[in-house]
């Protein structure tokens, strides 16, 4: 009955567990294990075989590096092992540029090791004996980001363009400009606060700030405030002491100790409680940070780069964002412009988005016809470029022989009228049909914002308003605009 | 085979391992629980063994990493009486004089006795369940 894992074992039993979690049946992916003790070794193999994974078992870090073959994304690596530690076979693959994200196994009081695994590339760390649900979220997690990671390298090997420039080295004149942008901000270590309409893609703009900056060797640690729970977020970002509150088992470092000599990432900071605002101000002004429940002041050398769709100006005359902490995170502004104002982009983003489609299906090449190209330009894009990642992923459901025609895309929203018949009324009746009046007065002045390059004051002149009015409106219908003032390099 | 058909006498049966929890982690798989004791009788003589032969050549540094293996797998069992005394023999300062890690090893040496019967009779228990 008992098998013994010291040697190097396939394990390939699948589990009652298994479940599809959206995107890939577990059983369909194996998991890298190191442990030189061997009844961690099988603990882990028991879990991850419950949950449907396939194990590889190593009890080395120099026979992990051997192990790992392309069919690996994710590797739970013991920290102390004999002829190569945990932490010099992350070194070692992070050196070798590999996709596979490692997960740090560790013992209590060698947590220290754990965030220096971490800050070599380590995707997370667990302690032993670790909780099964707390080791497969992790997993499912890790897994999706190596994915992730993986579909995009060989993307941006196969159309041959260097990382980064995917979303936007396109034909508009707004993507040239927002690249020139952030080629210049990148070089700059200041904070910088990027703002947009969501699906606008300011967390790639943000990694491409950091890949592109002075600390592109450190960590890239990001953070969604309006993701985590209230009462996480604390913890999360600055971390606790263990004892510190119900649950706090071990001494734990934040998001903000851990992006340390790297960039931290706050996406959606408009989403930050008011009640947090003045520690993570603290944070910005001393570079200190203190975790819950422990006296100790920890000094982090981190830059910010923060990201939202709301109108912080806004929120700081209603209270409801420090002033403080907007202009410490607003050091430079970098302007996410609309898909709308960019549809010369369209084609290039559609070959990009289907270019990743057919990689992760694995399924021959997807085309898409030139009039449904131009429909596609036609369409106001209110969810940007992930709309537009929507709308190709259902077509490509949808269309014959890899082939995507005018009938297989599907928009559930109007599309927008070009110039002339907005002169003839004609399609822009049927464009707003089904439209509340709140709707077509919000869409009115988005794209009149827009049109003015974000001048409140031009665009209540075309809009027949009066300035205070703009205001007004744009406030109650939580509008983001373009800023017309303090815009530096961004300005589109 | 679950924890229930035991009669819930898991915690006051077994003194020196944390039955309630062992289980608890590994979802109410006793079978499982079973294999990881198999495995853990397996290699424990050799795990003090390597504690005992560092211990007699002076060689503080082999003391600490064997006595590190050993907690890991006491721990995985749910053995924290033992894991207890061997991270005391795992962080005695290596400039400190060598009877306190002589003392401490020898009590880690009677609760390991204790443990493995508990766990030997765990054993009969369940292969007779």
């Amino acid at each position: 009955m008992v098998s013994h894992p010291l040697a190097r074992t396939d394990s390939t039993v699948k589990g009652e567990q298994a479940e599809l979690q959206g995107e890939a049946l577990a059983g369909q992916e194996r998991i890298l294990i190191a442990d030189d003790d061997p009844i961690a070794l099988r603990s882990l193999e028991h879990c991850l075989a419950g949950a449907g994974y396939t194990t590889v078992s190593v009890s080395n870090g120099q026979e992990a590096l051997d192990a790992l073959d392309a069919d690996i994304q994710v590797a739970l690596i013991d920290l102390y092992m004999p002829v190569m530690t945990g932490l010099e076979c992350v070194q070692a693959l992070r050196k070798q540029q590999r996709d596979v994200q490692v997960i740090v196994v560790s013992g209590e009081g060698q947590i220290k090791d754990a965030v220096s695994a971490m800050k070599a590339g380590a995707f997370e760390y667990v302690t032993k004996p670790f909780d099964s649900e707390e080791l497969l979220v992790l997993v499912r997690q890790a897994s999706r980001h190596a994915r992730l990671n993986r579909n995009n390298r060989e993307l941006l090997e196969a159309v041959g363009h260097s990382q980064t420039a995917t979303d936007f080295a396109t034909a508009s004149p707004a993507s040239v400009e927002l690249l020139e942008s952030i080629g210049k901000l990148s070089g700059i270590d200041s904070n910088i606060l990027i703002t947009g309409e969501s699906g606008t893609g300011k967390s790639t703009i943000a990694r491409m700030i950091h890949q592109r900056g002075p600390r592109s060797n450190g960590p890239f640690v990001a953070v969604n405030c309006a993701a985590l729970p209230k009462d996480l977020i604390e913890s999360e970002l600055f971390g606790h002491a263990k004892g510190a509150f119900t649950g706090a088992t071990n001494d734990r470092p934040g998001r903000v100790e851990i992006a340390d000599g790297g960039t931290l990432f706050l996406d959606e900071i408009g989403d930050l409680p008011l009640e947090l605002q003045p520690k993570l101000l603290t944070f910005l002004q001393d570079h200190t940070v203190q975790r819950i429940g422990c006296n100790k002041v920890n000094t982090v050398d981190v830059r910010v780069i923060a990201a939202t769709h709301q109108d912080l100006r806004t929120m700081c005359q209603d209270k409801l964002f420090r002033e403080d902490l907007f202009y410490r995170l607003n050091v430079l502004e970098i302007f996410a412009p609309p898909l709308r104002a960019r549809v010369e982009d369209i084609p290039d983003l559609c070959a990009n988005v289907l270019a990743r489609i057919s990689h992760r299906r694995q399924s021959n090449s997807f085309e898409i016809a030139p009039d449904a190209i131009e429909l596609l330009g036609t369409h106001s894009w209110p969810g940007n470029i992930r709309e537009l990642e929507n709308v190709l992923e259902r077509a490509t459901a949808f269309c014959d022989d890899c082939r995507i025609t005018v009938g297989d895309i599907r928009i559930s929203e109007s599309p927008r009228a070009s110039d002339d018949d907005k002169a003839s009324g004609l399609n822009q009746a049927i464009s707003l049909a089904g439209q509340t009046l709140a709707e077509l007065e919000k869409r009115a002045i988005q794209d009149t914002l827009t049109a003015c390059n974000g001048n409140k004051a031009q665009s209540a002149r075309e809009l027949g308003i009066s300035e205070k009015s703009i205001y007004n409106k744009i406030k109650r219908h939580s509008i983001m605009s373009p800023p017309a003032t303090n815009r530096g390099a961004s300005d589109q | 085979m679950s924890s229930r058909e035991s009669g819930g006498s898991d915690s006051a049966e077994w003194g020196h391992f944390d039955l309630p929890a062992f289980l608890d982690r590994v979802q109410e798989d006793r079978e499982f629980v079973f294999e990881l004791v198999q495995m853990f009788l397996e290699i424990c003589d050799s795990r003090m063994r390597d504690i005992r032969s560092a211990l007699e050549e002076g060689d503080r540094s082999g003391t600490r990493d064997a006595a590190h293996k050993l907690k890991g797998s006491l721990k995985f069992i749910h053995a924290t009486k033992a894991a207890k005394t061997v991270e005391q023999l795992e962080q005695i300062d290596p400039a400190s004089r060598t009877e306190l890690a002589i003392a401490t090893f020898s009590k880690l040496e009677t609760e390991i006795a204790h443990l493995c019967d508990e766990l030997a009779r765990f054993s009969v228990s369940a292969v007779d369940r």
